[in-house]
């Protein structure tokens, strides 16, 4: 899926925390958003691998979650040359996992940040 | 949370920054150039306000900017970091644990204080960092440095692959990428001066930098390699490789993991059908005879060692090439009264002789001596009429010197033959009827004539 040019995220999964569920989003592009590429909030157990985010600007993340998160993976996911003020890989928790992922050319706070 | 097998690069303020009250660890990551001016954070920085600390080891962290590691005043906070790797390019400011308010290079950091025991400062040698190839190279003292994350998992982090899905080869290396070796045992010559590092599937490294100096050896399992396996196999050292006048080689193969198995070494750089004694010395005890080899046309040879493994150092030196020189010994008139004679030859070694009635022969063709193996040879031959004789005799020393043909000839004059009575009975008439004739065909005027 590939997700360009709005005026907001890009793509954002949000309030999916039925403890049962798990979602596995795969093969997700981002590019030229306004604000975070791929956001993930209020939302648990849900893993997103082999996608970009680039190039998003404004208040920007390449991959953002909340701190209300849990149990949130990226793998194999790459975040380049986003806007200011937020992180190519933020997250929280116990389970928040970061595992060959890579992170460039952000104009960011933290790159991979908690 | 835990971050593994990734990498920040060029980003504007920090590699990685942990923050708030958090737990986690950063295993296996590359961080390099993140901060410019106008931040002050840093590859690493910590502002952590609670949780049960972090664990960071096995990353490489270099020239980010202002610093490779920045806390705030509150310092480590429960934070781990060893076993990686340093470097910042721009000055000694390497390190702060209280927000610039003190600036450590690597020396006060790592030696004067003690931090980090394990981790090292020192170039990674990336690849290509023009053109963002943060892949290690050959002599990166990165390879190999990690320490054991998981013993569960086979001493891994993740599953035992790097950022590119490539396989680890011994320990981990440091940093998001693992050096993936691409010399193979016995197709590539081993650099004199660099020794090698091999792997279980045969692959291997240099160890040290590499010169134009070749050395053509190769060891591997009897069983041969195994792929799929990438275990650190043997440590190959070469101390003398002389490819000329003697063609002496000296090399120590250090191992923790052959122990009794056995292995297979094919050297070359020798001189072309030559024989070569092989020895092997283990720590602390004696120079020990392997066996002799020859070499063949290409100047190699090949041997199995099965003698048990640590550190073992291999020499090669000229073994014993000098043929056995064969002397004919035997009477050139036989006579005999039994129904054998015996042939003999001398050697100038002990060796083991054989004959052949047929000049050419091959030395496997022939008939062995019956007392041979000494330097005095003898084979018993039937005989029963007078006749001339020839063999042609080679001899063999311990060595497999062969020595030149020689041609034994030999007369053998049968005068009688001891323990053979006549059994034909003659009757007294008999006799006398050849009484009578002998008087006469032997009489005055009857004498025979002899001629020739």
């Amino acid at each position: 899926m590939i997700a360009s040019y709005n005026t907001g995220r890009g793509v954002y999964f949000e309030d999916l925390r039925n403890g049962t569920i798990s979602v596995l989003a795969d093969n997700l592009e981002a590019y030229n958003n306004s604000s975070v590429g791929i956001s993930v909030g209020y939302t648990e157990n849900i893993t997103i691998q082999n996608s970009i985010s680039r190039d998003n600007t404004g208040l920007a993340s390449g991959f953002g979650t909340t701190s209300e998160n849990n149990n949130i993976k990226f793998i194999n996911c790459i975040a380049g040359g986003n806007g200011w003020d937020g992180s190519s890989f933020k997250g929280s928790g116990s389970d928040f996992l970061v595992s060959k992922c890579k992170t460039y050319e952000n104009g960011t706070i933290g790159s991979i940040n908690s | 949370m835990k971050i593994q097998q990734s990498i920040a690069y060029d980003n504007s303020s920090t590699g990685v920054a942990i923050i708030g009250n958090t737990t986690g660890e950063v295993y296996n990551s590359t961080f390099y150039s993140n901060g410019e001016s106008g931040f002050t954070r840093g590859g690493y920085w910590s502002n952590v306000s609670g949780g049960s600390g972090w664990k960071l080891k096995n990353n490489i962290f270099k020239d980010n900017y202002p610093y490779e590691i920045n806390t705030d005043a509150n310092g480590w906070n429960n934070t781990d970091l060893d076993y990686s790797l340093y470097h910042h390019t721009a000055n000694n400011e390497v390190v702060t644990l209280n927000n610039a308010v003190d600036i450590m290079n690597w020396s006060i950091y790592h030696t004067t204080n003690g931090n980090e025991t394990n981790s090292l400062y020192a170039d990674p040698f990336f690849v290509a960092v023009a053109s963002d190839n943060f892949a290690i190279q050959t002599l990166s003292l990165a390879i190999d440095l990690g320490m054991v994350i998981d013993t569960v998992t086979q001493n891994c982090v993740c599953d035992c692959t790097d950022l590119l899905n490539n396989h680890f080869y011994g320990i981990s290396d440091l940093g998001a990428y693992e050096f993936q070796p691409t010399k193979i045992s016995g197709a590539d010559d081993v650099d004199i001066v660099s020794g090698a590092i091999v792997y279980a599937d045969g692959k291997y490294r240099n160890e040290n930098s590499p010169t134009s100096s070749l050395a053509k050896i190769s060891v591997q399992p009897e069983s041969g390699f195994v792929s799929g396996q990438y275990d650190k196999w043997v440590n190959l050292e070469i101390t003398t490789w002389e490819n000329s006048g003697g063609y002496e080689k000296v090399w120590t193969e250090g191992s923790d993991n052959i122990g009794n198995g056995s292995t297979s070494h094919n050297i070359g750089d020798l001189n072309p059908e030559t024989n070569y004694d092989v020895y092997y010395t283990k720590q602390g005890r004696s120079k020990t005879r392997l066996d002799f080899y020859k070499s063949n046309a290409s100047g190699e040879i090949s041997f199995v060692y099965d003698q048990g493994y640590l550190q073992i150092t291999f020499e090669i030196e000229e073994g014993d090439n000098i043929i056995p020189v064969v002397t004919n010994t035997t009477n050139s008139e036989i006579t005999t009264n039994t129904t054998f004679v015996s042939m003999t030859v001398s050697t100038t070694e002990d060796a083991n002789c054989k004959f052949s009635v047929t000049s050419g022969t091959s030395f496997d063709g022939m008939t062995a001596f019956g007392t041979t193996n000494g330097i005095s040879h003898s084979k018993s031959l039937p005989a029963t009429i007078c006749e001339d004789r020839t063999y042609y005799v080679v001899c063999k020393d311990t060595s497999d010197n062969l020595s030149s043909e020689i041609a034994v000839n030999f007369s053998v004059v049968v005068t009688s033959v001891s323990g053979l009575k006549p059994k034909m009975k003659i009757s007294a008439k008999e006799k006398l009827t050849f009484k009578k004739l002998s008087k006469g065909l032997y009489s005055k005027n009857n004498k025979p004539k002899f001629s020739g």
